[in-house]
């Protein structure tokens, strides 16, 4: 292809994916924008200033699903570093098997999940808790976190453990200062993966939290289903911004080396 | 330094058919360098994981100056392992690799410092600190983990194939090397390698392991010479082996009385002698043989010869192999002091 072709082809996928995305911004920002008008007749920070209000929801469901999607993806790194481990340096019988178990909860629709969950949860007294949303935001982030370890650990060379152990390190200096380093920007991906993945849930955190728990993507859905256009544009935006954030940091590990994160070898 | 003794490993790993440790047993006196000899999947490289704690074996002990260190996880034994591959640690700057061993003892950074310096003066890398594993040659790498060990001061150092991965002009320097650092150190070190001539140049003295145990130690001119059993011939590229019967100094064969080195074994054998130490010519221990096939190969002329039903193989210099064409009478000299006598072969 040439150059010429692959920019255009470039600018063609830019545009379709921030095109949908215009009209949000520019809601949030408007006011009475109507058919056929092209672009808002009117300017205002107004929607902004009311999301910030002192009575407003955003700021605290900004902070629930920041601290949310920090647990679920700390906690989904802890369980799915040492399962990738095991999935990426060793062989073992029902390999297959596990593997395609990890991977259901990718394929099988969240609200069957999550209503299959909602009944042992409200045996264990989980429902309508932060801590209930918490664990069930592992269904569908935990997956992520393992294959992306997975794909690390099996570019990861564990006789330097050896090597380190026999030069004297104890198991959690080896643990810290030879397989965290060497594993450290699979680690900054999965981490990355699962927040954002927990940042967007709406039907699992609805089920398990049951209205109780708010996050954005719950008042965003309210707002677009009333029809408050500005509002939705304004939660649309909080919505975006850690993604975008997300990209930029790690734009570089994404592409052109593909997956090959970390490791020793 | 430590003394090291192994006494009657036995290991199997998991699913293996055999042993990779057969009643294993060998010592390594203080300050000694011992090449352990064998081919690959011999159980060489288990036995020094097993010795530096990372393998436990099935049975049997291990111990340093006498003492068990079998309760011992590897970071606590006296000894360490420089694998293979060398196994720098790619996050790291060669300093920082050398100094790892000292960090992970919460040495002052100071005495750090200055240790790593002078390791790196030792293995002639000063200057290379800052280089990081992948800016480094293959030598270069195996001379910083060479470093990476001693600057721990360790009583046991186990080398495991140290200069497999490297050039053969490399080769040479590097050997040079190990062997006048254990001289000027003088840590025991157990060096493993599949190479006869490389346990010959670095052992002090050669153990022979072959499926799991150890079948020979001596110099490398004794495993050479004076095998102790047919396995060990064959590896050292023994070809010539002739049943008879020896007693007092005579070995009685088909070809008839051959004259034995002293201290021959006694008894019913197979003589043996190494292809490279038959001459042509006149002599003590003469025998006429005929050329059935000569062949090529660089440097010598493997030639093929045959009397009163038994079969010769030598290796020569291409001036002495100049008179064998096949088909020809020849007489060839067996020199006493190349026989020996395997007993009950």
């Amino acid at each position: 292809m040439s150059t010429r072709a692959r920019v255009a082809l470039g600018l063609v996928l830019i545009v379709a994916l921030i095109a949908p995305l215009l009209p949000l911004a520019l809601w949030s920002v408007a006011r009475g924008w109507f058919f056929p008008q092209i672009l808002p007749a009117n300017w205002t920070f107004a929607p902004w200033m009311q999301a910030f209000a002192p009575r407003s929801e955003i700021p605290g469901a900004l902070v629930s699903t920041t601290l949310i999607a920090l647990a679920a993806s700390a906690l989904a790194l802890g369980l799915g570093i040492p399962a990738g481990r095991a999935l990426g340096l060793y062989r073992f019988r029902g390999k297959v098997l596990v593997e395609l178990a990890l991977l259901a909860p990718v394929i099988v629709p969240g609200i069957a999940v999550g209503l299959g969950i909602h009944g042992v949860f409200l045996r264990l007294g989980l429902t309508n808790s932060a801590l209930g949303v918490v664990l069930v935001h592992l269904v569908p982030t935990l997956p992520y976190v393992i294959f992306v370890m997975s794909g690390v650990f099996t570019n990861y060379d564990a006789e330097a453990e050896a090597q380190a152990r026999s030069l004297g390190a104890r198991p959690l200096q080896v643990l810290w200062h030879v397989m965290l380093p060497a594993i450290a920007p699979g680690i900054v991906v999965a981490g990355l993966f699962a927040f954002l993945v927990s940042w967007s849930q709406y039907i699992l955190t609805l089920t398990i939290g049951g209205g109780r728990v708010v996050t954005l993507p719950l008042l965003l859905y309210a707002q677009a289903g009333a029809g408050r256009n500005d509002q939705a544009g304004v939660l649309a935006m909080l919505s975006l911004a850690p993604g975008l954030v997300i990209l930029a940091l790690v734009a570089r590990q994404l592409t052109g080396r593909g997956m090959a994160i970390g490791g020793t070898r | 330094m430590t003394r090291l003794t192994l006494n009657d490993l036995h290991l199997r790993h998991p699913g293996a058919e055999r042993a990779a440790l057969d009643a294993l047993s060998l010592e390594v006196a203080d300050g000694e360098m011992l090449a352990l000899l064998g081919p690959s999947g011999c159980g060489k490289t288990t036995a020094l994981r097993v010795i530096a704690g990372l393998i436990a074996p099935d049975a049997g002990e291990v111990r340093f100056d006498g003492a068990s260190v079998l309760h011992l996880p590897p970071e606590r034994r006296e000894a360490v392992l420089v694998f293979q591959s060398g196994q720098l640690f790619a996050h790291m700057d060669v300093t920082a690799n050398v100094g790892f061993g000292l960090r992970m003892q919460r040495r002052p950074k100071r005495e750090i410092a200055m240790r790593v310096a002078e390791a790196l003066e030792q293995v002639q890398l000063e200057g290379l600190g800052h280089r990081r594993p992948h800016e480094l040659s293959g030598g270069q790498r195996q001379r910083v983990a060479l470093a990476r060990a001693l600057v721990l001061k360790p009583g046991l150092l186990l080398l495991d194939e140290p200069l497999s991965s490297l050039d053969a002009h490399l080769r040479g320097e590097m050997r040079a090397l190990i062997g006048r650092l254990q001289r000027e150190t003088g840590i025991t070190t157990l060096v493993v390698t599949h190479d006869q001539e490389e346990a010959a140049v670095l052992g002090d003295r050669v153990a022979l392991m072959l499926g799991g145990r150890i079948h020979q130690i001596g110099t490398g001119a004794a495993l050479w010479n004076r095998p102790a059993d047919l396995e060990v011939a064959r590896f050292f590229g023994g070809c010539n082996f002739i049943p008879g019967r020896s007693s007092e100094g005579v070995f009685d064969c088909a070809l008839g009385r051959l004259a034995l080195p002293e201290a021959a074994p006694e008894g019913e054998g197979c003589l043996t002698l190494r292809p490279e130490a038959i001459e042509p010519g006149e002599g003590e221990n003469a025998v006429t043989l005929r050329v059935i096939e000569t062949r090529f190969e660089g440097l010598l002329t493997r030639i093929t010869a045959e009397g009163s039903g038994l079969r010769f193989e030598a290796l020569m210099r291409a001036g002495a192999a100049r008179g064998a064409t096949p088909g020809q009478d020849i007489r060839w000299r067996l020199p006493r002091e190349a026989l020996w006598v395997l007993p009950g072969v």
